[in-house]
């Protein structure tokens, strides 16, 4: 009978990441407090540098955190770091690693020796999992001739090798075409589904991933929480205001023309995934205090030599919380923290 | 899958800018060569500590020698100055063997599997060959560096007697000028062979070097070899350029087979097998270059 | 915090008599009930038995790749073979007795395994940062020192073979005659050599995990100069004050001056130490190079998680 004590499957306190730089040190987490309940698939989102990998590889052992606490089901992040890697995995997108020479099933089964498998029971586990994530024609294809969404399949599968409790999930469909996305999406969606507890932290910049998979979300950005909650509640703060996007050829100045207009409250260009960018332009996402101000904008564009193709008042998306709480697109935001302190 | 690209003229597809003009190709060719050689410069050098550096690029060849130094010592206990001369000439020169192919393998493989760049250089209006020159010439300046360290120690330590005044120096001049010239020829067929293998390639060099430094002569004289296999080494040229040096600092020719033939006859031998081992070398990396682009293996990572 | 119908924010308590899991294959094995904290205690036998096949697991691509990729008989084999040649012809040269021909095979003989430790398990870690591997090694619930292990017997295959393919047809090639008396003695020193070299492999495995380029550089930097203060092709007697220290810090240097002793017992003089004494020594040194690789690599391990050098790649 089990007798330890429960509590939030991740939590952090204070945590803060310092990387030592030049000219001057890069804060990449500022203080960060966060819960995640057992069972719950929780999102980090926000632009590049926004600090969500350093806070993903804190909780999973790489990373010591400059200040703060930090544990994973309970177990503190710095101390007791073995017993956290036995219940958790972790997918990172954009990788490629992996021994190429070795063939998927294979390389799969190499893993599942990492994780203390039996030599037959790893076999059978490779080949079931291989089936789970599709690759089951692949699996005597050398790991080095996959495909980039093939390669994150195999990720899938060996994040899933141990039966994890918590997974951490970073990027995990960077650089995939959508329908590989969408399967990857599926497998985490019913992985989750499949046992009560099991709880899994994904970090994006896609906005459509983030609603559509986690059931809370907190935008983050230069290293702080600026909103915690369901993708609808913080959908409901921009609810009160009036949303359109703007279709336009060109946009003289960016959007910053448009920001100082009296009812403007943010303005923004479209950004991938809000479904939003205009062939051969550019889409604006607004957020007005009121319709009243559309007028306003209209003659300022016009003014401004840009000419409206289309114009569409829309539903909140999470990217219009990121643009009302950040005050720019996630697109205009690209400042990426050192991977190791320098010196 | 494998495509094979032909254009509407029925030509297949060569390496960017290989149909330019002359004069557009050889600048395109010292742009390559030169940003090779920063590149490869500051992998080598910059990104290590200076000191580590300079020490890693002499003690190698100085322990090399040394070794050789401590058989002849407890063999002959110091009776034998002659042949003390001929193993650190013949070391010295052999720092340049080793390093300069390496320094070609360990471009490919560096780029190809740590950086991933190979793939972007490849397809960028870069000339390769030239590029990979560049990028493996900071080990030969490395490998000279050696070289020098390793006849100085030799000098000033071992007694080997190398008189400044005297040195052949158009001899040595044009001697070393093909030797290197047959080492880089060495280093791009081994370049070629590595962009179809695996990453263990890396120590390829290290055991190609091993084998000619038996068959060239580089610690014994010719004659101590089986007489089957001589005539192999009289067709390497690493063996003329070895026999040219150590005529042109020490003032003598080594005693036995190639005792007997004149200077000019030592630099016929080396011009003759050095240009033999450069076109069939250049053939070597175009044929491993080619079936490297047919079968996909320029971006592929296989480490084990 | 939780949004309505979100599921409990705890961790799921042990519930006697739950259902069995769904049909996921990721779930098989998991005790019924048993929660993450649950899963994280393992006893000290599955923590055992885990990094044993962690071993397996690592060794397997290597032996794998080999038999995959046949052309490092040759080059791993062959061409070092001719090295070897090389060292017993300058012995002809010199017209030396026979028996230094046998010291030179055998000193061609263990390149290899010094080799494997130094590129193969030492270097190892600086090449598996850049490809990403290190990650996955951290995450997974092992010892590094068993992920090194498993290096060191993936590698063995490979240097294994070479040293005998050296010992094997240098001996026939070249006519060496051994003299074995104690055999028993050579075996155990063979074999403390090995694990006392392998230990000194983890020790620089984990500077190697601390630090980029100069890990490569330093590794170049040991190679020829070992062979030298190992006395690989010469007995390691010659270097007369330079002896002790290599017998006290190179577990090749004492190891080698052993096996050459044991093995040619017809040629006398040529030890530092009697052959008990050196396998004496590499009992300690086995000691002190584990026990030393241990606390090194939990030490930098941590030194490069507080700098962010375990994803730092490219270096």
């Amino acid at each position: 009978m089990p007798s330890a004590p429960s509590g939030p499957a991740i939590e952090a306190r204070a945590l803060r990441r310092v990387y030592k730089a030049k000219p001057s040190p890069v804060v990449a987490l500022d203080g960060v407090d966060l819960e995640v309940p057992a069972g719950e698939l929780f999102g980090l989102l926000g632009p590049n540098g926004a600090g969500k990998t350093t806070l993903i590889k804190i909780l999973t052992t790489l990373l010591l955190p400059t200040a703060g606490t930090a544990r994973v089901a309970g177990f503190d992040v710095v101390t007791e770091t073995v017993r956290i890697r036995r219940i958790m995995n972790m997918v990172a997108g954009g990788e490629q690693s992996g021994y190429g020479i070795l063939t998927v099933r294979e390389q799969l089964w190499m893993f599942s020796q990492f994780y203390g498998l039996g030599t037959r029971e790893g076999w059978r586990r490779t080949d079931e999992l291989l089936d789970l994530v599709g690759l089951g024609e692949q699996r005597l294809q050398r790991v080095s001739s996959l495909s980039t969404g093939q390669r994150q399949k195999l990720n899938v599968a060996r994040s899933l090798v141990n039966d994890p409790w918590i997974l951490f999930l970073d990027e995990p469909t960077l650089g995939l075409d959508v329908g590989a996305a969408r399967d990857i999406r599926g497998h985490f969606r019913s992985w989750r589904e499949a046992v009560p507890g099991r709880t899994a932290l994904l970090t994006t910049h896609y906005m459509a991933e983030a609603d559509e998979l986690c059931d809370r979300v907190a935008i983050v950005d230069r290293g702080r929480i600026l909103a915690l909650g369901t993708p609808s509640e913080l959908k409901r703060r921009v609810q009160e205001e009036s949303l359109f996007r703007i279709a336009l050829d060109q946009l003289p100045g960016g959007p910053a023309t448009l920001v100082g207009l009296p009812g403007v409250r943010s303005a923004a260009l479209g950004a991938a995934g809000a479904g939003a960018a205009a062939p051969d332009g550019v889409t604006v996402s607004l957020v007005l205090a009121d319709d009243g101000a559309l007028a306003a904008v209209i003659a300022a564009l016009t003014a401004a030599g840009a000419r409206i193709r289309g114009l569409a008042k829309s539903e909140p998306t999470l990217e219009d919380v990121f643009v009302e709480l950040v005050g720019r697109g996630l697109d205009e935001a690209d400042e990426a923290p050192p991977p190791a302190e320098e010196g | 899958m494998t495509a094979r690209v032909v254009d509407r003229h029925g030509h297949r597809p060569g390496m960017p800018g290989e149909h330019a003009p002359p004069a557009h190709r050889i600048t395109a060719s010292w742009r390559s060569l030169t940003t090779g050689a920063r590149l490869g410069w500051a992998i080598e050098s910059n990104w290590a500590d200076p000191f580590l550096f300079a020490v890693y690029s002499v003690a190698r060849p100085v322990g090399a020698a040394l070794i050789l130094v401590a058989i002849v010592w407890i063999v002959s206990g110091g009776a034998r100055p002659d042949y003390l001369a001929f193993l650190v000439v013949g070391s010295a020169c052999w720092t340049f063997v080793g390093g300069g192919m390496s320094g070609f393998v360990w471009a490919v493989l560096d780029d190809r599997e740590r950086y991933r760049m190979l793939k972007y250089i490849v397809v960028s209006a870069a000339r390769f060959l030239p590029f990979l020159l560049g990028r493996a010439s900071a080990q030969l300046l490395a490998a000279a560096a050696g070289f020098l360290v390793t006849l100085l120690v030799g000098v000033v330590f071992l007694g080997v007697r190398i008189d400044v005044g005297r040195v052949d120096w158009p001899l040595f001049g044009a001697s070393m000028a093909l030797g290197l010239g047959a080492v880089v020829a060495l280093g791009l067929a081994v370049a070629g062979l590595c962009l179809t293998i695996r990453r263990e390639a890396w120590n390829y060099p290290e055991a190609i070097a091993g084998g000619l430094y038996l068959l060239s002569g580089t610690i014994f004289p010719l004659d101590v070899l089986p007489a089957a296999i001589r005539p192999l080494a009289l067709v390497l040229p690493t063996t003329w350029w070895l026999e040219g040096v150590r005529r042109a600092l020490l003032g003598v020719p080594t005693p036995g087979v190639l005792g007997s033939i004149p200077d000019a006859g030592v630099l016929l031998a080396l011009c003759a097998t050095t240009a033999v081992l450069t076109l069939g070398s250049w053939a070597v990396f175009r044929v491993f270059e080619r079936i490297a682009r047919e079968r996909g293996l320029i971006d592929q990572t296989t480490g084990s | 915090m939780s949004p309505p119908g979100a599921p409990s924010p705890h961790l799921p308590e042990p519930r006697p008599g739950a259902p069995d899991p769904p049909p996921d294959p990721a779930v098989r094995g998991r005790a019924a009930g048993a929660g993450p904290r649950e899963a994280a205690s393992w006893s000290a036998r599955r923590t055992l038995a885990t990094n044993l096949r962690g071993i397996v697991g690592r060794a397997y691509p290597r032996v794998r790749g080999s038999l995959r990729e046949k052309s490092w008989v040759f080059f791993e084999i062959a061409l070092p073979f001719l090295s070897t040649c090389a060292f017993v012809l300058v012995y002809r040269a010199l017209e030396a007795p026979e028996a230094y021909v046998g010291f030179a095979v055998l000193g061609g003989a263990m390149t290899a395994f010094w080799l494997n430790v130094l590129w193969a398990m030492g270097a190892q870690l600086y090449w598996d940062r850049g490809e990403g591997n290190l990650e996955i090694y951290f995450t997974a619930p092992i010892s590094l020192m068993s992920i090194l292990v498993g290096m060191a017997v993936g590698g063995l295959y490979l240097s294994g073979t070479r040293a005998l393919v050296i010992v094997a047809v240098g001996s026939i090639l070249f006519g060496v005659q051994y003299a074995i008396d104690q055999w028993l003695l050579l075996g155990a020193v063979f074999l403390l050599t090995l694990v006392a070299l392998y230990g000194l492999g983890m020790l620089m495995a984990s500077l190697f995990l601390f630090w980029g380029r100069e890990a490569w550089h330093l590794a170049n930097l040991f190679q020829e100069p070992v062979y030298f203060l190992g006395g690989l092709y010469a007995p390691v007697k010659v270097l007369g004050p330079l002896a002790g220290l290599a017998i006290g810090l190179l577990p090749l240097a004492v190891g080698l001056d052993a096996i050459r002793q044991l093995t040619f017992s017809q040629v006398t003089g040529i030890g530092v130490l009697p052959p008990a004494a050196e396998a004496a020594i590499l009992v300690a040194m086995c000691a002190v190079f584990l026990v030393l690789a241990r606390f090194a690599l939990a030490y930098f391990e941590r030194k490069a998680r507080a700098e962010g050098r375990l994803m730092a790649r490219w270096q």
